[in-house]
């Protein structure tokens, strides 16, 4: 029996040493092999019109070029369109690039733009809002077409960097009744090979791109792994070259690794509190105020996000950004200040339910939360639900007056300040505008030149400001795990990188 | 002939179980708080998208009717389409369900591979410091979570040791051989807290059995040690091993949705988790309508098997 067993036991060594050896290359170091991207969440379509989650461009981007591009501060920047020209406050001119080829064959041209638009009007699309300033597109020519609004909306540039802008091969949409959702056809500079939902997204470069010169890798493979601890294992044994989504609480143990790097970038993802300012306990602006002077933001963003961040003080990131607060609009941690509001206000024993997503990182944040406002006299109830729950209770039921949340950001900053602050934005549960907003915002308006418009964004900021209809916290990071293959990988503002210009070697 | 008549009767009391089960979740499922259309709308959420969601999948059907719709399709193989991409489940299932299988059987040869011999040997060491050890192994070995064994298991052997891919290898349908690499490190970390059950199990049932007056009328007779243990102790105690590898088998399809998770696997268990957190009801109904089937499945082998090792059973 002992031999018997004896002999088993190294049959399962031999066998766990062969399993071991075998195959043993990943393909590190080969130059012309795929890029591996861990990607966080799958994309849930990959028709541009028929998404609804914020990290699908991620894995559209390659397949779909877009009419406008932007820079990595979020400044417009050609795209398909090769340049574009206000006419009026109602009429956008694009001129389209020449030479530019769908993944089918088929021409990209004036057209095809108008499709799109149609497209993305009609029935079924996810975007209609995002285009409900414009009437109708007409092409002027076989490589210009001019977008004709109801209203000045200087958002369009940028929206038109967004879903609404990638632009789908007409004959493609029409031969699949519509839906591009799994088999997409863009102009990106990669096209699709396969797609195993929640498993892989795998692209091939494009071999007729428009813009030949642009360096590309010869395929990326996005793998899809929700897990955040599994994607930077996974980065750290070798089986990815780029991870998306590394959570603060793992940065440090990336960056101390060998063989691979975090790359951290600004973004315009900011963590808050969404308030119903319609609810009894925070009608009173007073209110709102001392809940803001009374968050330590240095010390949450040290003890609750890993100092991977900056402390905000509007619904925009400021710095570098162009659309970034003026210097009037500072989040500052005065507490004293806040218990003498909450006494004026008669509310010095405030008492609040607030919904909370329930994952630890959250629910870190939330305890401090909890803690700082305990030290001015207020008390939180933290009610921790699943996400879908969590968004479900707060905007659809409304069944709690507070949410910690996150706010994704959008391209243009006047979207963002539309969806969470104009009475009739989604976001905005309390159904009340806020007072000299929509004067501030039509100002921004009046051009699509980022400097002409910051006046009027400056003014949006200190409406904002002043009437404190939700809490910002901390503008995270987008943090990235890049192998040491990895070549020039470049964030963006928007937290969703493009992998043009990325190489492996 | 007999045979065929024990699978027939036991195929036949299985339908009852199944379609309970997909009832049990049918229901359950409706009751996780949280509207399907706002998880589908994510980001783009407008009140106008909302209804219109809404509209489409169709749930202001009565609840039997949605039901009885379903059983009567999946019954013909047709899972019905998920919510959120549309897409045929039974396509989703069929596709995410070969690597869970091998990653499941893997781990059961594990176990038993490992549980088996342990337990018979430290039958016949009872009450040594030994036995003592194995035992305490086994039962530190139940108490591990298999996410935690996981994890350690990928920190020394990927990523110290280097002898396996971490999470995230390769797909078992363009390169199998690296794939079933791949599935070496989270079958042991599912795998080895069934085999500490097995071991248990296996122990206590030998000990009895190598206490019988036939093992020692066996002992008196002459034969070797070898031949009493393998032959005729363990023949003995194979009822409540096909038991105990019949529960593991569950235990197994049950665990898997964790071990999927930390090592980044696209199986039928992730799948499972991500059609809960998406509300897409008709995922979460497939997945289980197949667990069910496997598991009484398992079961129709584990009762057959008893007949087979037992004649007195009819």
């Amino acid at each position: 029996m002992t031999i018997r067993s004896r002999g088993s036991a190294v049959a399962a060594a031999l066998l766990l040493t062969v399993l071991a050896a075998c195959g043993g290359g990943g393909g590190a170091g080969d130059a012309d092999r795929a890029l591996r991207v861990a990607a966080a969440a799958d994309a849930s379509s990959l028709d541009p019109i028929r998404g609804n989650a914020g990290t699908d461009h991620v894995l559209l981007y390659p397949l779909y070029d877009t009419l406008i591009s932007f820079t990595e501060g979020l400044e417009p920047e050609p795209g398909l369109a090769e340049s574009w020209e206000q006419k009026s406050p109602t009429e956008l001119t694009l001129t389209l690039r020449e030479g530019v080829t769908f993944h089918d064959g088929e021409p990209f041209n004036a057209e095809a733009v108008v499709y799109n638009f149609e497209r993305a009007k009609a029935e079924g699309s996810n975007i209609q809002a995002d285009l409900a300033s414009v009437e109708r597109v007409t092409a002027d020519d076989e490589l210009t077409v001019t977008y004709h609004l109801t209203n000045p909306d200087a958002s369009l540039l940028l929206v038109l960097a967004d879903r609404a802008g990638m632009m789908v091969s007409p004959k493609a949409a029409e031969a699949a009744g519509g839906d591009l959702s799994t088999q997409p056809v863009g102009a990106g500079g990669w096209e699709f090979q396969e797609w195993k939902r929640g498993n892989v997204l795998k692209v091939t470069k494009f071999a007729d791109y428009w813009d030949e010169d642009a360096e590309r890798v010869s395929a990326i493979d996005f793998n899809i792994m929700p897990d955040p601890k599994t994607r930077v294992t996974s980065l750290r044994s070798g089986q990815q070259d780029v991870v998306m989504e590394v959570s603060p609480s793992d940065s440090d143990s990336l960056e101390s690794a060998s063989n691979v790097s975090l790359h951290a970038s600004p973004r315009v993802n900011l963590n808050q509190v969404y308030l119903n300012k319609a609810a009894p306990e925070f009608s009173d602006p007073r209110v709102r105020k001392a809940l803001s002077l009374a968050i330590d933001r240095e010390a949450l963003l040290k003890s609750g996000y890993f100092d991977r961040g900056v402390v905000a003080d509007g619904i925009v990131p400021g710095g570098d950004y162009w659309a970034a607060p003026p210097s009037s609009v500072k989040s500052e941690y005065d507490p004293d200040e806040a218990q003498t509001l909450l006494g004026e206000a008669g509310a010095s024993d405030l008492s609040f339910d607030m919904i909370a997503n329930a994952d630890s990182a959250t629910i870190r944040v939330a305890e401090i939360l909890k803690e700082q406002w305990a030290a001015v006299g207020v008390t939180v109830n933290i009610r921790p639900l699943e996400i879908v729950q969590a968004t479900n209770d707060y905007f659809n039921d409304r069944k709690a007056p507070a949410l910690l949340s996150q706010w994704t950001g959008r391209p243009d900053p006047a979207m963002s300040y539309r969806l969470m602050f104009s009475a009739e934005g989604y976001f905005n549960t309390s159904d009340e505008g806020t007072p000299g907003l929509e004067e501030a915002l039509d100002k921004a308006d009046v051009s699509t030149e980022p400097q002409e418009r910051k006046p009027g964004f400056d003014e949006a900021a200190e409406a904002v400001f002043a009437d404190t209809p939700w809490l910002p916290l901390v503008f995270g990071d987008s943090l990235v795990g890049l192998s040491d293959d990895v070549n020039g990988f470049e964030g963006n503002l928007l937290g969703k990188p493009k992998f043009i210009g990325v190489s492996l070697g | 002939m007999r045979i065929f008549r024990v699978v027939g009767t036991c195929l036949l009391s299985a339908v009852p179980t199944l379609i309970l089960a997909t009832l049990i979740v049918f229901l359950l499922q409706r009751l996780i708080p949280g509207d399907p259309a706002v998880a589908i709308a994510g980001d783009y959420a407008t009140p106008e998208n909302l209804a219109r969601i809404r509209e489409e999948l169709g749930l202001d059907q009565p609840l039997v009717m949605q039901y009885l719709s379903w059983i009567g399709n999946a019954f013909t193989g047709d899972l019905g389409t998920s919510f959120q991409t549309g897409e045929s489940i039974t396509a989703l299932v069929l596709q995410r369900l070969p690597v869970t299988l091998v990653l499941t059987t893997m781990a059961l040869v594990v176990a038993v591979v490992i549980g088996l011999p342990a337990g018979v040997w430290a039958a016949q060491k009872v009450d040594t410091p030994f036995d003592r050890f194995l035992t305490t192994a086994a039962t530190a070995g139940i108490a591990i979570p298999n996410f935690w064994l996981g994890m350690m298991l990928i920190i020394v052997f990927a990523l110290t040791l280097g002898w396996f891919p971490g999470p995230g290898g390769v797909s078992l349908q363009s390169d199998p051989a690296q794939a079933l690499r791949g599935l070496v490190l989270p079958a042991l970390a599912l795998g080895l807290v069934g085999g500490a059950e097995i071991c248990r199990q296996v122990r206590s049932a030998m000990v009895e059995s190598l206490s019988t007056d036939y093992v020692r009328t066996h002992r008196a007779k002459g034969l070797t040690n070898r031949s009493i243990v393998w032959k005729h102790a363990l023949k003995n105690s194979s009822l409540p091993l096909a038991t105990i590898i019949g529960l593991q088998v569950s235990r197994l399809i049950g665990g898997a949705v964790v071990v999927e998770a930390v090592f980044g696997i696209s199986g039928i268990g992730s799948l499972a988790v991500e059609a809960t957190n998406q509300r897409d009801y008709g995922v979460i109904q497939a997945v289980v309508f197949v667990a069910a089937l496997i598991v009484l499945l398992t079961n129709l082998i584990v009762d057959v098997s008893y007949r087979l090792l037992d004649p007195r059973i009819s």
